[in-house]
């Protein structure tokens, strides 16, 4: 199979993954409204962070384990190319964009997609792709930061969907402090369960004299810090900060959290 | 190693090393809509104003509908800023009197975007006063 083939595979692939990532935020309609409400400088920030997070999972879900930064620079990309025209076809198709509307409603409701839509083109290659001897292989050196790496990745996944709804902050609202305290303890609880209890497919093993403590403090409690992390940023990103108490943005926060952590900790294993 | 797995993954790092020209034209085309996105975006954060909204409400048209009537209109946001949850009041009034008064709320209304929506009134607007006006918005 000559390369121009194999890229057209991929990139098929690619639209394939945009489109299952993306299709639930492109039809969500808190998203569209987003698209025009939201401050333009949080919107440019997650474009730009965006970028070195593809390079990042080229890196990681790629078939080598050398780090070849213009490949996956080029990845990083084709990626953002295929998120923008996937998110523009289907908003245009639902009627979600339509003439009338100024630019920057236009731009801004297809630039926020691109988001989940490109994290989704890249995921296609590592998920979809013919996965050989490598990809196992390649799995076992990503190492510590490598593994806060994916987790943060399979955060945003399931976070993204979550975050931009009315719903978390009304569940924070009618939630006490009690039940934030229980579902944190829940999260983390569900995030080691994932990864070292239950027996899923890509289930990771321990070697023998690894004391429980141990992978239950650095990667089970630390992954969820990392997860707050970027459950907040999602908060702060979609304008759910904008004069809130403290207390109220910490129960977003965890509410958020929980469905971030599930996707932290499946990613783990799938990715 | 074998020389059977040697060969696979020399094969497969020959096509990983040198992208074909195909995707570098594509890869050329995401950094051109990533580079656009990011300008046309500093642009906009850079003219954006905070004038809040600015609405007007434009009769388009009055047909009967259904045995009812119906008064079309369409509204422009000139200010700064989107207008959450605005609210429409349409009255017919003869000779300074209210004779019906019909409201309707559109949920947002983004600055220089256009959007349209009715009123239905029981009695005709053609043979009274019609008045629509902008009553209110909230900051999304």
């Amino acid at each position: 199979m000559n390369k121009e083939r194999r890229f057209l595979i991929g990139l098929a692939r690619a639209f394939g993954g945009a489109i299952i990532f993306v299709l639930p935020m492109l039809l969500t309609m808190e998203m569209w409204w987003l698209g025009f409400y939201l401050s333009r400088w949080h919107l440019i920030l997650v474009m730009i962070l965006n970028i070195p997070l593809l390079i990042g999972l080229s890196h990681y879900s790629g078939f080598e384990t050398t780090f070849e930064l213009i490949e996956d620079t080029l990845d990083a990309f084709v990626a953002y190319a295929v998120a923008f025209i996937t998110a523009a076809v289907v908003l245009i198709l639902i009627g979600a964009i339509n003439y009338g509307m100024a630019p920057d409603e236009v731009i801004g409701k297809i630039a926020i997609q691109t988001i989940p839509g490109s994290i989704g083109a890249l995921l296609a290659q590592s998920q979809f792709g013919g996965g050989g001897v490598e990809e196992t292989e390649s799995r076992n050196h990503i190492g510590y930061i490598g593994t806060m790496f994916l987790m943060v990745i399979g955060a945003l996944v399931l976070g993204l969907n979550v975050a931009p709804t009315e719903e978390v902050i009304l569940i924070a609202f009618r939630m006490t402090k009690w039940h934030a305290i229980f579902l944190a303890l829940l999260s983390i609880a569900a995030m080691h369960a994932f990864v070292y209890v239950v027996h899923f497919r890509g289930q990771i093993t321990m070697p023998e004299d690894t004391p429980l403590g141990s992978t239950f403090l650095r990667f089970t409690i630390t992954g969820y810090v990392v997860v707050l992390l970027v459950s907040l940023y999602l908060l702060w990103t979609f304008g759910r900060t904008i004069s809130t108490p403290l207390d109220q943005i910490a129960v977003m926060g965890i509410v958020l959290g929980f469905p971030c952590s599930i996707g932290a900790a499946a990613a783990r294993l799938i990715l | 190693m074998t020389n059977d797995q040697h060969n696979h993954q020399s094969q497969n790092q020959a096509g990983q090393h040198n992208p074909p020209l195909l995707e570098w034209i594509v890869g050329a085309i995401g950094l051109i809509i990533v580079v656009g996105l990011i300008s046309f975006l500093i642009y906009e954060a850079f003219t954006e104003s905070e004038r809040p909204p600015i609405i007007v409400v434009d009769t388009v048209s009055v047909s009967s509908a259904g045995g009812n009537y119906l008064a079309r209109f369409t509204l422009d946001n000139t200010g700064g800023i989107t207008g959450a949850d605005v609210t429409i009041e349409g009255t017919l009034s003869s000779d300074g009197e209210v004779v019906e008064t019909s409201y309707v709320t559109v949920p947002y209304v983004p600055p220089d975007s256009i959007r349209e929506g009715g009123l239905y009134f029981t009695q005709n607007p053609e043979q009274y006063d019609l008045q629509l006006r902008v009553l209110g918005y909230r900051i999304p």
